[in-house]
């Protein structure tokens, strides 16, 4: 127990890494294309959550418009390859970039404000970046769809499910590791209380930015996988409701964790999918949860996970 | 150039849009001053209006005025239950925190999924529109105008006038005002706090349900339909500052305005961009909003 | 001596765990002017919260008329007549001196003659008010609002009054009146529980005195075993 007590203890072991290890070894086991499809949703928008816990959990910042950066870094990669035959592979790296450049302006724009004054203009600048994909249909065909060719000739799931494997291990790996840096502790610094951070030197609007800089990049990085994922993008990849249910799995599974929204997402995206006769209750389970957790159990999974490894402080 | 009789239409139709901003733009306002509640789910409760317009005429065949009249009853009633519910517990398990004001709106992103979701396991994803409710319609100024629309209007006009003397003159309205005002100088009175969060609320709800019944010709109803007033009234509310319930039909006609011309100008696809970006601009430069918030502290929360 | 108000052994704080009162003790005679003295941040403004319901001691007993009122609520305090002035103003800036006033007496509220009646008595009271009357409250002075802050609190005929500071920020010739207000206060048939900074002037309106210090008593004695100010002022400097 007490070796178990210790990885617990430790920053860099956790669940998650554990759960991507594992799950590297599925696919010799399974090969079932539906259960890999299942991971594969799941383990993106685990990935998603994970990237926005990082700012939620650690500036304390609802990133309202978090869905429009994983649209953005869709539609660039898919209009770079589509319009001028970039490979995806290039592609979903200058998603990541111009993701990225949008979260900086963005983030320089809302990030003076605090709490609810920024999520809200998060919120609409987020809606008016889906408001230009949709109306500039010349572009973008809008609701009808972007084609985008795929990563791979094959139908199989398989080495799809590598590829996300790699970016959700790597954002895992970045996320903790900026996380458990003195950058890190800026941020959360920044997060608890503001006028402390200030008061000890640290400038909170170049970490918040650079906080929400990181986060939407991500986002970008996984929007372009999602392109060359599904083969079309729609406008409603950026809607409010889609930033909704990635917030809802980075609370459940514990804000600040970075971790515990992607064991929220390996739990719910299955299972919510599974229920598919109750697809429709889908979204009203998500509502009800997050209820429920906002309001009895607001420290998620991870809280719940660090409760089985209380670690007795030393005297 | 625009032409006259186009002109005038666009008119009419920008006062009809500000007109239903207007009455449900209030409740949100209400709620921001009152309670301090960010409510994501407003457009939820337009919806549930809307709905209960749609069962009580096209279902029940009740007239039109009964209808709506019902479904601002039915929204009061739902608006008491969700507060009941949803908010009084919040607030309790929050006494001794302050991120009261993040919490409850994450709180009310999780409500407007669910309502949304209800609804439509309740009544499917059907568009339920109507023709009309009162048919034919008058020529005011050389232009048609349906009476339909004009009696919707003049519905919003009536409730908001309503409202707006409930609030300044009756002992509630003042009651409600005490506490949006002086939370700590309503308890030392002897206001029953809790009491009064949920008439706010209900009152809020009511609003927003008869705005969702009296222009179902315009809008027919459908589990998604309270994004557009979602945005709408919260573009107002920011517009003229948060919790100021007096200059909200300035912004509604502001913001209808911009909407009309910009879906004239570039197509109905663009008109939200422009609101948008107005908007943006506002809580860049003017966070107060262009006529003063009084809701003290919020922006610092 | 009608004893009013009986404080036992209160424990009260912001967090569970931690409290501010630890273990305080008192007693307030009826139609007395009680004071509650003692440092900044020694608990004094605590202590009448949780009397008048506005926040639940973790433990002990306040009786008021040998009725337990621990944890009550404040709107249930205010029905029972007690009324708790808090040390910054709570008045509704936006509304005029008479709507104030009238919200006042919001626990009579259908009982239209009894609360003009108490209306007029303010303004007999406070005669600048009835000048001012449909001024709205954030447009009169510090001194000013202070009265109709007492005004309003009197609207609902207390028999207990919690006074948390009342005269802080107001220029001498003002603070007197208010003081001479409270005494008149107390012949009328009001009993008062009184904070306040200024040691010299809360001495000599009381009848009887506590001395806190770190959320727990230190002294108590009548006005007359307090005569020598000096001593207990020099301890809290």
């Amino acid at each position: 127990m007490q070796l178990i007590e210790r990885l617990a203890k430790s920053n860099y072991t956790n669940p998650g890494l554990a759960l991507l290890i594992v799950l590297a070894f599925v696919p010799l086991f399974v090969s079932d294309q539906y259960i890999l499809q299942l991971l594969i949703s799941a383990l993106m928008f685990g990935t998603l959550a994970m990237a926005f816990d990082f700012t939620v959990g650690f500036i304390n910042v609802v990133n309202f418009s978090f869905a429009a950066f994983w649209g953005i870094g869709g539609y660039t990669s898919a209009l770079l390859a589509a319009k001028l035959g970039v490979t995806p592979w290039l592609g979903i790296f200058a998603g990541f970039l111009i993701s990225a450049l949008l979260g900086l302006f963005v983030g320089l724009l809302t990030l003076r404000l605090h709490g609810i004054f920024a999520a809200v203009m998060a919120w609409f600048t987020g809606l008016a970046l889906m408001s230009v994909i949709t109306n500039w249909t010349s572009l973008t065909r809008g609701p009808l769809g972007l084609m985008s060719p795929m990563f791979f000739d094959t139908m199989d799931r398989q080495p799809y499910f590598y590829v996300i494997l790699v970016m959700a291990a790597f954002s895992l790996v970045v996320l903790l590791a900026i996380a458990n840096s003195k950058v890190g502790l800026f941020f959360r610094a920044i997060g608890q209380d503001e006028d402390a951070a200030k008061a000890s030197g640290v400038n909170p609007v170049h970490y918040r930015v650079l906080n929400f800089t990181v986060s939407t990049a991500i986002a970008g990085l996984i929007g372009g996988f999602y392109a060359h994922f599904m083969g079309i993008l729609t406008p409603s990849v950026m809607e409010t409701s889609q930033t909704i249910e990635i917030m809802a799995l980075a609370y459940v599974g514990g804000r600040g964790s970075v971790w515990g929204s992607l064991i929220a997402a390996m739990i719910f995206i299955p299972v919510l999918t599974y229920l598919q006769p109750l697809m429709e209750l889908r979204l009203i389970i998500y509502g009800v949860v997050l209820i429920a957790v906002m309001i009895f159990y607001p420290g998620g999974i991870s809280a719940l996970y660090r409760s089985f490894f209380v670690v007795k402080k030393s005297d | 150039m625009i032409s006259g009789p186009t002109l005038a239409s666009l008119l009419v139709a920008a006062i009809v849009r500000a007109g239903l901003y207007t009455l449900s733009a209030t409740g949100l306002s209400l709620i921001f001053g009152v309670m301090n509640v960010p409510n994501f789910a407003h457009g939820e409760l337009y919806m549930i209006g809307a709905y209960i317009a749609v069962f009580t005429f096209s279902g029940l065949s009740l007239p039109p005025l009964v209808a709506i009249l019902f479904a601002g009853i039915g929204g009061f009633v739902i608006g008491a239950i969700i507060e009941k519910s949803v908010f009084y517990p919040l607030r309790k398990r929050s006494e001794r925190r302050k991120i009261w004001i993040m919490n409850t709106f994450l709180v009310t992103v999780g409500l407007s999924l669910l309502l949304k979701n209800l609804i439509q396991v309740i009544a499917g994803t059907k568009y339920r529109g109507i023709d009309s409710y009162w048919q034919g319609s008058l020529r005011i100024t050389g232009i048609s105008v349906s009476i339909d629309r004009l009696v919707g209007v003049a519905i919003a006009i009536i409730v908001v006038i309503i409202f707006w003397l409930f609030l300044q003159k009756t002992t509630m309205g003042k009651a409600i005002r005490a506490v949006a005002q002086n939370e700590v100088g309503a308890k030392v009175v002897g206001i029953n706090l809790d009491t009064i969060h949920t008439l706010t609320f209900a009152l809020s709800a009511m609003l927003a349900s008869v705005a969702g019944a009296s222009l179902l010709s315009l809008n027919p109803a459908y589990p998604t339909m309270g994004l557009m007033p979602l945005f709408s009234s919260w573009f107002v509310v920011i517009l003229v500052g948060l919790g100021n319930i007096a200059a909200v039909p300035v912004g509604a006609l502001i913001i209808s305005l911009i909407e009309t011309f910009a879906a004239y100008g570039f197509g109905s696809g663009w008109q939200r961009l422009f609101s948008l970006a107005l908007i943006i601009l506002i809580l860049l430069f003017k966070p107060r909003g262009l006529f003063g918030s009084d809701v003290k502290g919020i922006w610092e929360r | 001596m009608i004893n009013l108000l009986k404080v036992e052994n209160l424990y009260v704080g912001y967090y569970e765990d931690i409290n501010i009162l630890q273990g305080l003790s008192l007693e307030a005679e009826k139609q007395q002017i009680t004071a509650v003295l003692g440092p900044n941040g020694v608990g004094k403004s605590t202590l009448l919260k949780s009397i008048s319901g506005f926040l639940d001691p973790n433990s002990g007993d306040i009786k008021y008329k040998d009725n337990s009122i621990t944890g009550i609520k404040p709107f249930k305090a205010i029905t029972r007549g007690i009324v708790y002035l808090p040390q910054q103003l709570t008045l509704f800036q936006r509304m005029t001196v008479k709507e104030n006033l009238q919200l006042g007496a919001w626990t009579i509220r259908r009982d239209k003659e009894i609360i003009n009646q108490r209306i007029s008595d303010n303004f007999e009271r406070f005669p600048i008010l009835e000048e001012k009357q449909n001024t709205s409250v954030g447009n009169l002075s510090g001194g000013q609002q202070r009265m109709v802050d007492l005004g309003r609190a009197l609207m609902s005929a207390p028999e207990m009054l919690l006074v948390d500071e009342p005269t802080a920020g107001l220029a001498p010739n003002l603070a007197q009146s208010m003081y001479d207000m409270l005494t008149r206060l107390t012949d009328d048939g009001i009993t008062i529980l009184l904070v306040d900074q200024n040691i010299r002037k809360a001495i000599e309106i009381s009848d009887y005195i506590y001395a806190v210090e770190l959320g727990k008593n230190k002294t108590q004695g009548s006005r007359e075993e307090f005569a020598d100010v000096k001593e207990v002022i020099k301890d809290w400097l």
